[in-house]
């Protein structure tokens, strides 16, 4: 009897300084955090937990006679049965290695068959740095309400729901997305699909923005960025999407292809990115994007990179395998849409545009991000401009940005924009990429952005339209005027700045 | 070159029904061994694996190995003019882009030719070992076909059981749960009425009933049904098809969920 007392109750001191097990600290009872009266202080015969016959819940009036586990221990031997988690084929079998150049990794049929107090282990090990399939949610109804949450994000910013790349016709097609292209090689994957336990919610800040509704491992694979598959030398010009993904990153920048996720989508074009040059923002990274060769084609997936939980939202890298760039002498701009240009402001003075995957340097204007990088005598001004289709009756968006004074420092790599009302009295020709000061004998007024409408003369119909004026942003009201006197007498097919010198 | 001449062509229409709703597209894979299909549904939680062999053809011609691409609900659609007693004929070229279904009637005075378009399919094949099954039930198929309908009305998830005592199939659901044991009976005057119970391993495994109920659907194909069972491997529910071959369905069991300790 006082030798089952010992065994299953708290062991003399002796021992537990002898013991080298999980932890250093003499067992304590679970539910008081002490370790007094130790032989009143009862182990579970499963996980070892010291429980004190009197916190427990019952209370225990002496050492059982049998063996005891303790009540998380007791629960779940009796809900064996649920719930229950289907299982894959895939689990099971192995992909046949086909004859053609693509390669699989298969998954190892599962271990620990058989025991019934080790669970079977359907996931891959993570030694070896295999990647996991996510586990979706159970519950169908919050299955549902997931769905639910992508639909109206999907409706609200007017994009239909794909789950695959597409290849349109009058953009790449699927011939171009060839894996071997890409410079350095890809990584070789597998990819299964079901709905992802993914959440997307409104942030007022953020907009639109994906939550994790499960906890996710690291390693698991979220989901696949897909969209319009396009050449990035199509998009360079026409810059329509707010969002585009480097698919296929080639030696010849002509095989370059990019996904364009503004028609057709998934979750993916939901997740936000992270401002990867403050420690805040890096931190808040928790899935990495990586480029796979699946089948012979580039694709992109979305990857935790570490234990994610739930609730927790989803942030990564957007240009996270870009090239890396010496930055002693430069400022990096990371704008909000992804884009490969960098800002150049070496010590000499002046800007350029630098864009590393063609390895050229531009001076002054440039359209690739949505934005305008203009110089005037004193500093550089970001332009952000939007036009819209004309049927739709939004008005075009003219934004300006200047940098933040306060961190100009060298050291940081970081550059945030703040919103500029007013350039004083100067006048900003859009089309020219430059600032004149305000003349009020030529007509021209300040503190406001002069532009043509020359590419309204190509909608996206294609139709040409014959609606070429000039018209005037003013900052100070934010509204739009046409200069008057010019588009009804004349039919004008373009539209060029001259300025008397 | 592939000319596929079949004169019970019944037995396509059947073998169409009970696969075109697990699949929509797959590839149907002609080489010298015969005709054959194997595709995973949309949720990779099920497989169906179709052979019919060459030698249950009236006419095998295959020049080379052929993958053809094809909707099965369009496919089905087009087979389901066919007449019950017609012979059919699958027709395609070598590198073309369309297939062709001939339609006679046995008394030769009425033909139809149906022509579809491929489809251009990406399929993974599994490769399945040849495994030694814990227990092997054969029973009528329509018995199994009740018996999974009538559990799907109580539950979604049935149990399968077998011991020394029979095969027992059980489910529970909000209304109550619901047994149904078979004992194993070889003295019936029909031997597609026997229920054959041959156990290496007592056995007993979980699976999600709409997945069964799909199976079902072949049902018409075969007076009987083959369920093979081993504990931690897919269901393999075989249909026989008269003298050409074989309808395999193989379904992922579940099993006891993970607990995540990490919070």
């Amino acid at each position: 009897m006082v030798v089952s007392r010992r065994r299953r109750t708290q062991v003399t001191n002796l021992r537990s300084m002898a013991d080298d097990s999980d932890s250093e600290l003499d067992t304590v009872c679970e539910e008081c955090s002490s370790g007094k009266q130790p032989a009143k202080l009862l182990l579970c015969d499963k996980c070892d937990k010291g429980f004190h016959l009197f916190c427990l819940r019952p209370i225990l009036v002496s050492v059982p006679k049998g063996s005891w586990f303790c009540p998380s221990c007791s629960k779940h031997q009796n809900l064996k049965a649920f719930p229950l988690v289907q299982t894959k084929l895939l689990d099971f079998f192995r992909i046949k290695r086909s004859s053609s150049d693509a390669s699989y990794i298969s998954c190892s049929p599962p271990d620990n068959i058989g025991k019934k107090r080790k669970r079977t282990s359907l996931v891959m090990s993570k030694k070896k740095r295999k990647l996991l399939p996510y586990n979706p949610t159970v519950d169908p109804q919050r299955r549902l309400e997931q769905m639910a949450s992508l639909a109206t994000a999907l409706r609200a910013s007017n994009t239909e729901f794909s789950n695959k790349l597409t290849y349109v016709h009058s953009k790449a097609l699927r011939s171009a997305n060839k894996a071997v292209l890409e410079k350095g090689g890809m990584q070789n994957m597998m990819v299964r699909g079901e709905c992802p336990p993914l959440m997307v919610v409104f942030d007022p800040y953020e907009g639109f923005t994906v939550e994790a509704d499960r906890c996710i491992k690291d390693l698991t694979i979220i989901t696949e960025y897909v969209g319009d598959v396009d050449y990035l030398s199509n998009r360079e010009n026409n810059y329509d999407g707010d969002s585009m993904m480097t698919l296929l990153h080639a030696s010849d920048p002509s095989q370059c292809l990019v996904i364009c996720p503004d028609k057709r989508s998934n979750i993916a074009r939901f997740i936000s990115g992270i401002n990867n040059h403050t420690p805040e923002g890096r931190k808040k990274q928790n899935l990495k994007c990586v480029r796979f060769n699946i089948n012979g084609e580039a694709r992109v997936l979305l990857v935790a990179n570490r234990d994610i939980s739930k609730g927790e939202r989803l942030y990564y890298d957007y240009n996270g395998y870009e090239h890396e760039y010496p930055t002693e002498n430069f400022q990096t701009l990371r704008p909000k849409f992804r884009s490969p240009l960098v800002i150049l402001c070496p010590k000499e003075g002046g800007c350029r545009l630098y864009n590393p995957e063609k390895d050229m340097v531009y001076v002054a204007k440039s359209d690739l991000s949505g934005y305008q990088f203009l110089g005037n005598s004193r500093e550089v001004l970001f332009l952000y401009t939007r036009a819209y289709e004309p049927a739709s009756g939004k008005p075009r968006i003219f934004r300006l940005y200047k940098r933040d004074a306060k961190d100009l420092d060298p050291g940081t790599l970081d550059t945030w924009l703040v919103k500029v009302d007013s350039i004083g009295d100067e006048a900003l020709f859009f089309d020219l990429g430059i600032t004149v000061p305000a003349d009020h004998t030529l007509g021209i007024e300040p503190s406001s952005i002069y532009f043509t409408r020359n590419d309204r003369r190509f909608s996206h119909t294609k139709r040409l339209t014959t609606c070429i004026d000039v018209c005037v942003y003013k900052l100070a009201t934010k509204t739009i005027k046409r200069v008057p006197g010019l588009s009804s007498n004349f039919r004008l097919k373009v539209a060029m700045w001259f300025l008397p010198s | 070159m592939l000319e596929l001449r079949l004169v019970q062509g019944s037995l396509l229409k059947k073998v169409l029904e009970s696969v075109k709703d697990l699949v929509n597209d797959a590839n149907f894979d002609c080489s010298s061994t015969g005709f054959s299909l194997q595709a995973m549904d949309s949720s990779h939680v099920a497989l169906v694996s179709l052979l019919l062999r060459s030698e249950g053809f009236e006419h095998y011609r295959c020049d080379r190995n052929l993958s053809m691409g094809m909707n099965l609900g369009n496919m089905s659609k087009m087979l389901k003019c066919a007449g019950n007693d017609d012979i059919i004929t699958i027709k395609a070229d070598d590198g073309g882009d369309t297939v062709t279904f001939m339609f006679e009637s046995p008394t030769q005075d009425k033909i139809a030719d149906f022509e579809m378009k491929l489809m251009d399919i990406d399929s993974e094949h599994l490769g399945i070992p040849d495994a030694e099954y814990h227990s092997i039930v054969r029973m009528p198929s329509g018995e199994f076909s009740r018996i999974c309908k009538d559990l799907s009305s109580i539950g979604d998830t049935v149990v399968i059981s077998v011991t020394k005592e029979g095969v027992k199939f059980s489910t529970a659901g909000d209304i109550g749960t619901a047994n149904i044991v078979l004992r194993q009976n070889t003295t019936v005057d029909k031997p597609e009425d026997a229920i054959v119970i041959e156990m290496n391993e007592p056995v007993s495994l979980s699976f999600a009933l709409r997945y069964m109920n799909s199976f079902t659907k072949a049902t018409p194909l075969s007076d009987t049904v083959t369920i093979s069972l081993s504990s931690e491997l897919p269901v393999v529910v075989e249909y026989k098809v008269a003298e050409m071959g074989y309808i395999r369905y193989y379904l992922a069991p579940k099993i006891e969920e993970e607990e995540d300790t990490n919070a």
